[in-house]
């Protein structure tokens, strides 16, 4: 029997398998941006073969089949979605259009907005309206229903996203309205955004829900094909997707929730991390991935993946939980540039696969990341992407010499070397900004370093963060993929409160939490989870009376013990005076969201090697890497030949398909009882 | 190793580090403050200015507010150098000396190593009130500073780490929200210390010579990057003018000039042709002018500038004293942030949209809506909110159009405007409309962003609303044969039919239960002839309800059908060649 693992990403395709013997195997193959069933077939049968099977005989004997996919976000991205109408209350239709007078470049006029993703003509006002308690004051307006649906026909339209003013407080009203409207519009996709949101902020809510109607009838397009596809292949399995949330959900749910799932791959890279940090035992974690385009930064606290309420994807706002994950523009192909004062500056612009960094001898002439990595020797020029690809070294000396080194009185090493720090320093920011600002010290972190880049990067940026220690995984290249095989199922139930938070729950308060476990219950046994293979965790978000943004905080312990309330307030002025530097425990709190997550129990499936003969040395060859202001000769092993219990004494340098790590002096590494490469370290000190 | 390299490296770093901290500080101030000026609509900023009170770093917010910290920290300086120990913290607000209008206040936080001051981490922040005759402290019919509220001087307000509690309760009998003024004062605190901290860990790995000298490097470079930049203009001397409306007190129009000196690589902003100073509460002190000018000349330079004190030292700027750009003390500026702060930059746009077209719009809207305040019958707590909902729109720029809600420029992206929902939560009324309004945009090639529909009806008992702002006689310019954008307009519905407009500068006036207040604001100004505006364009903002198919003929010279363009009437209406189709 296998499990299978896919992330399938916008430039690579990752697929990792387990067997009944706990074998690992892997896959990692270009991705086809038009055709991710393509894609998908294309990688399924190369590990047929590499179990020396056929494509039915393989997925015949899959019995769990996980999915990580970017459908949702690259359809997005290239502005691709369903034909798609708001609806909204009546004098009320133009707050997408307004985003709240904000604007994210402001010293430069001609910078064009994301597009308004669905324009005024297909913006529609319903008569009804709620108060601010949730009260209806105003009921539907019945006789513009028909007229509605006679216009939404007529336009072709396929999907319909609904967001009425406090649907968060009262839902009634947009449920009425897909009642009233489905049965005329059978085979249109109707989104309410009570469904998805119960935050306050029509803004938002409404922004989260135009991109859910757009995009799920795409995604619900293709996973109905690939579940025909994959039946037609004998798999018995029902097919999970990964949300962003690093739980899954099934088929059903996900083609209504597409928005769920525009994180789907990073959030398997995630619940990697956590696994990886449960099973070594190291509670607090910063997880870095570098590909191509980006640095992603997320973290693990106290055991635990840390979730945002809400993000902003393309320049959308999206209000759903999510891991959070921090990216900024540092890539392999990111370009150094000058600005007009002579300043060295690395991205955000990219060079992206094509023309690529000018090494790949694409036809690019920036000098990029890469470019500087294969000057410095870090990177084989023979033995690129495994040997896939050989890179032009002089094209790399030529760009850097032309672009910096020269302009700067520097050596190309020297311009290089200065790439490589400035390109460091802003994942160092990147990392700071992400743990400080949460009133974490980085320094009691470890770091996992995934994604074909970082580890070039992983040694140095934990030294300049004060990291002590650092993990490479074993699949580091394939990380989100391996993830998503400890992502359990879950489900996520949320209501809006807005009270008081006495000492004494309020009476009200029992019944919505009854009412919120049914819910969730009846979600996880749809799923085929057992009440007794999940377990509850319950959360507030509180603030002061006055205050505009909450903070959420987990409930200690079972409902029934009153002093929860209590200790949640004590929790909450706590983390306030560690976030923004005060607190004023003598004020009341008010609790503006009850939350409750449902998680099938947890099992980390990953095993410990087989010991392998016990050997202390392995073969190297010298290398000439540019560390410290100089080349040096340094010792470069290859992965593959080492065991548990080797230990490597930097300088020097460690080749890996897809990657390579760099130690420099005061380091040393070993491989661990599961393959992954751990770091010291040697030095104390802060950047 | 070249120290030439290192150079090179820690230049990139540290102005990376430093952008890094003025985030962070902006991130606390907004997730812990409490009034909903300052916690939801942003209206702060936060920055680092070096020992010498020169502006190293600021997170992007409100334009108007870009400079103001470094005008803070250098009255301090003036008053307190030599005397300023580690845990000294210093508050201010007064217009004439390094604040912008009473409701912001300054908060200066200096960073102290062996002796030296090395930073100051400065948060400025608008408050819902500081007194004054008028809650919400915009007194549209004040003639003198002292009637617009309390005036706070550079002075500590902790000494050593220790809040000095007589300065504190003294300004906070003085206003009337005074438990969450206590609060953001509180949060502005922390924030600086957020920043103080990061300081120092910074300290801690670069020695402080090398900071100064990395700083030094970066404003130098700036300076460099600004004088690049007006060397691109031809030299000579341009001239543009903007009106504000009137001042509150008599109906004339008050007019701005500026002239534009380029000389090589000097830029002059010379205000000598503007009117004098007025009774009305729309003068401008010096720092909000200097701030707009600044910012106004850095929009036509290119936004690849860093905002900083290198920046603004590559541009001068002259304002006449006695002006209405640089009045005397106790001239009352309350509005001065919004009018004139935008139509000093409105009028650097005139002058120079001939130079650099492709960076400069049309004409945005201004400002124009009421406070409110009043007791909240749902908690008997008394309350005060502003009309943020009801911002204009900006003008057309070339290969766009503008972009609704996004006015004043003053502003411009910078303040968040509140969703209708949270504004229902905090104050007790009801909103009825809030969209935009058709046949408000000025037509153009680009046309303007139209301006807003906002409804509201109030519940609490007594409210009071106070109006103010401008552009209900002066409309948004157009921009090269583009037409003007539309007038603020504000009403009050009294039921019955009975209509009352209200003017831009009004006393407190008490609205009668179930009253309606209608606000209507400016569209932007378009851009380029409206008859070479592709006609399918016409026919979508017609479809959409942006323009009637009225204007759509006598603005754009496009006929319509109801399938779309008739292009063949177009053609004859619009009297051209066949290519334009």
């Amino acid at each position: 029997m296998f499990e299978i693992a896919v992330d399938i990403g916008g430039t690579f395709a990752d697929f990792v398998v387990k067997d009944e013997q706990g074998n690992t195997v892997t896959v990692k193959i270009a991705s086809n941006k038009k055709d991710p069933k393509e894609t998908m077939t294309r990688g399924l049968n190369e590990l047929a073969q590499k179990f020396d099977l056929t494509l039915k005989g393989f997925i015949s004997q899959t019995d769990k089949f996980i999915h990580g996919t970017t459908v949702g976000i690259n359809a997005l991205l290239q502005g691709q979605g369903a034909k798609t109408a708001l609806i909204t209350t009546a004098g009320f239709r133009d707050a997408l259009e307004l985003r709240r007078s904000q604007l994210s470049e402001q010293w430069n006029f001609g910078v064009n907005l994301p597009p308004v993703l669905v324009p005024r003509y297909l913006r529609i006002g319903l008569r009804e309206r709620m108060d601010y308690k949730g009260m209806p004051i105003k009921p539907i307006d019945k006789s513009q229903i028909q007229e509605i649906a006679d216009f939404l026909l007529g336009q072709e339209i396929e999907s319909v996203a609904v967001c009425l003013l406090f649907a968060c407080r009262n839902p009634a009203h947009e449920q009425e309205f897909k009642e009233l409207l489905q049965p005329l519009l059978p085979n249109v996709f109707i989104s309410l955004s009570s469904e998805l949101s119960s935050q306050l902020g029509e803004y938002e809510r409404t922004s989260t829900t135009v991109l859910n109607a757009r995009l799920s009838p795409l995604l619900s397009n293709y996973l109905l094909d690939l579940s025909i596809q994959l039946q037609d292949l004998g798999l018995r399995a029902p097919i999970s997707i990964a949300q962003n949330n690093g739980g899954l959900t099934d088929v059903f749910q996900a083609k209504r929730r597409a928005v769920h799932t525009l994180f789907s791959g990073p959030a398997g890279g995630v619940k990697g991390g956590w696994a990886l940090a449960t099973k070594l035992g190291i509670p607090e974690l910063v997880v870095a991935d570098m590909g191509g385009t980006s640095f992603d930064v997320s973290l693990i606290r106290l055991g635990k993946m840390e979730v945002t309420p809400r993000a902003e994807v393309a320049g959308y706002p999206v209000q759903v939980p999510m891991l959070d994950i921090h990216t900024v523009g540092a890539g392999g192909g990111s370009v150094a540039w000058l600005d007009d004062g002579g300043m060295l500056r690395v991205g955000p612009r990219s060079a992206g696969a094509k023309p690529g960094p000018a090494c790949y001898g694409l036809g690019g002439v920036e000098p990029t990341i890469t470019d500087a990595a294969l000057v410095m020797g870090f990177i084989d020029a023979q033995d690129f992407l495994g040997g896939r690809m050989t890179l032009d070294i002089k094209q790399a000396y030529r760009v850097i010499e032309a672009k910096i080194a020269q302009p700067l009185g520097l050596s190309v090493p020297e311009a290089a070397y200065a790439i490589y720090k400035v390109a460091l320093s802003l994942m160092i920011d990147a990392v700071y900004l992400m743990t400080i600002k949460k009133g974490y010290d980085p320094r009691l972190f470890s770091l996992a370093a995934v994604g074909g880049a970082l580890p070039m990067f992983a040694a140095a940026l934990a030294e300049g963060m004060g990291i002590r220690h650092v993990v490479i995984p074993e699949l580091a290249p394939v990380f989100c993929a391996q993830g998503l095989h400890h992502a359990p199922f879950q489900v996520e139930v949320l209501r809006s409160i807005h009270e008081r938070l006495a000492e004494e729950p309020d009476p009200n308060w029992k019944q919505v939490m009854i009412e919120l476990k049914e819910q969730a219950d009846s979600e996880m046994s749809r799923l085929g989870i057992n009440e007794n293979l999940s377990s509850y965790i319950w959360s507030a978000d509180l603030k002061y009376p006055d205050q505009h943004h909450e903070i959420t905080v987990e409930l200690p312990s079972g409902l029934a013990d009153l002093s929860v309330w209590k200790q949640s307030g004590q929790a909450f002025h706590e983390k306030h005076q560690k976030l923004y530097g005060y607190c004023q425990p003598e004020k009341s709190l008010i609790l503006v969201n009850l939350r409750l997550i449902v998680r099938e129990t947890e099992r980390i499936n990953w095993e410990k090697k087989e010991p392998s003969t016990f050997l202390r040395q392995t073969n190297y060859e010298m290398c000439s890497v540019y560390l410290q202001g100089e080349f040096q000769k340094v010792k470069s092993y290859s992965w593959q030949n080492l065991r548990t219990g080797m230990n490597i004494k930097g300088p020097a340098l460690i080749k890996k398909e897809f990657t390579s790590i760099v130690l420099e002096n005061s380091c040393s590494a070993n491989i661990d009882d599961y393959g992954n490469l751990l770091i010291d370290i040697g030095k104390d000190s802060f950047e | 190793m070249n120290t030439k390299v290192d150079e090179v490296i820690e230049r990139s770093v540290i102005a990376n580090r430093l952008d890094t901290i003025t985030k962070e500080m902006g991130y606390a101030l907004e997730k812990s403050s409490r009034s909903p000026i300052f916690a939801e609509a942003c209206d702060f900023a936060c920055g680092i200015c070096n020992g010498k009170g020169e502006l190293v770093s600021q997170i992007n917010g409100i334009p108007i507010l870009a400079a103001a910290g470094t005008f803070s920290v250098q009255e301090v300086i003036k008053k307190y150098h030599g005397h300023i120990q580690e845990g000294d913290v210093f508050i201010l607000n007064d217009p004439y000396l390094g604040g912008n209008h009473l409701p912001d206040i300054g908060i200066i936080t200096p960073l102290i190593e062996d002796g030296e001051v090395l930073f100051y981490c400065v948060s400025r922040a608008h408050h819902g009130d500081i007194g004054g005759s008028v809650a919400g402290s915009y007194n549209a019919k004040a003639t003198e500073i002292y009637q617009e509220g309390l005036r706070i001087p550079p002075v500590k307000l902790l000494s050593r780490g220790r809040m000095i509690d007589e300065v504190l309760d003294l300004i906070l009998q003085n206003v009337r929200n005074p438990q969450m003024l206590r609060n953001d004062l509180w949060s502005q605190i922390g924030a600086n210390d957020i920043g103080v901290a990061r300081l120092k860990e910074l300290l801690h790995n670069y020695s402080p010579t090398r900071i100064k000298e990395t700083i030094d490097y970066l404003l130098d470079h700036t300076e460099n990057l600004t004088r690049l930049a007006i060397k691109q203009i031809p030299d000579g001397d341009y001239i543009g003018e903007e009106w504000v409306d009137d001042d509150g007190f008599q109906e004339n129009p008050i007019k701005i000039q500026v002239m534009v000196k380029i000389r090589d690589e000097e830029m002059t902003l010379d205000f000598s042709g503007t009117d004098l100073e007025v009774k009305g509460f729309v003068n401008s002190a010096f720092v909000t002018s200097t701030t707009a000018a600044w910012i106004g000349a850095l929009w036509a330079l290119g936004s690849s500038i860093p905002r900083n004190s290198g920046a603004f030292r590559a541009i001068k700027v002259r304002l006449p004293k006695g002006s209405l750009v640089n009045p005397d003390d106790p001239a009352p500026v309350t509005l001065s942030t919004l009018t004139p702060a935008s139509e000093i930059i409105s009028a650097i746009f005139q002058a120079l949209d001939t130079v650099v077209c492709e960076r400069l719009p049309a004409g945005f809207g201004r400002y124009c809506g009421p406070s409110f305040y009043g007791l909240d019958p749902r908690n008997q707590e008394f309350y005060v909110g502003f009309a943020f909902c009801a911002l204009g729109s900006g003008g057309g720029i070339e290969s766009r159009d503008g972009y609704p809600y996004m006015a004043p420029l003053s502003n411009y992206g910078g303040v968040r405007a509140p969703n209708i929902e949270t504004n229902e939560i905090q104050y007790p009324h009801i909103t009825l409309c809030h969209e935009m309004e058709a046949d408000t945009a000025g037509s153009g090639m680009w046309r303007g962003g139209p301006g807003i529909r906002y409804s509201l009806k109030f519940y609490g008992e007594p409210t009071h609303i106070v109006m103010f702002g401008d552009g209900m006689k002066i409309p948004p310019f157009g921009s090269f044969n583009g037409k003007p954008g539309s007038l603020n307009r504000a009403e009050l519905q009294m039921g019955e039919g009975q209509t009352i407009l209200l003017s831009s500068k009004e006393s407190p006036r008490l609205l009668p239960s179930g009253t309606i207040l209608n606000v209507i604001s400016s569209g932007g100004g378009g851009w380029g002839d409206p008859y070479q505006r592709d006609p399918e364009m016409v026919w979508q903002d017609v479809r959409d309800g942006f323009i009637s198919w009225v204007k759509a003929r006598q603005d754009y010279g496009v006929v319509l059908t109801k399938e779309g363009v008739d292009h063949e009437q177009t053609v004859i209406l619009r009297g051209l060649s066949k290519q334009r189709v």
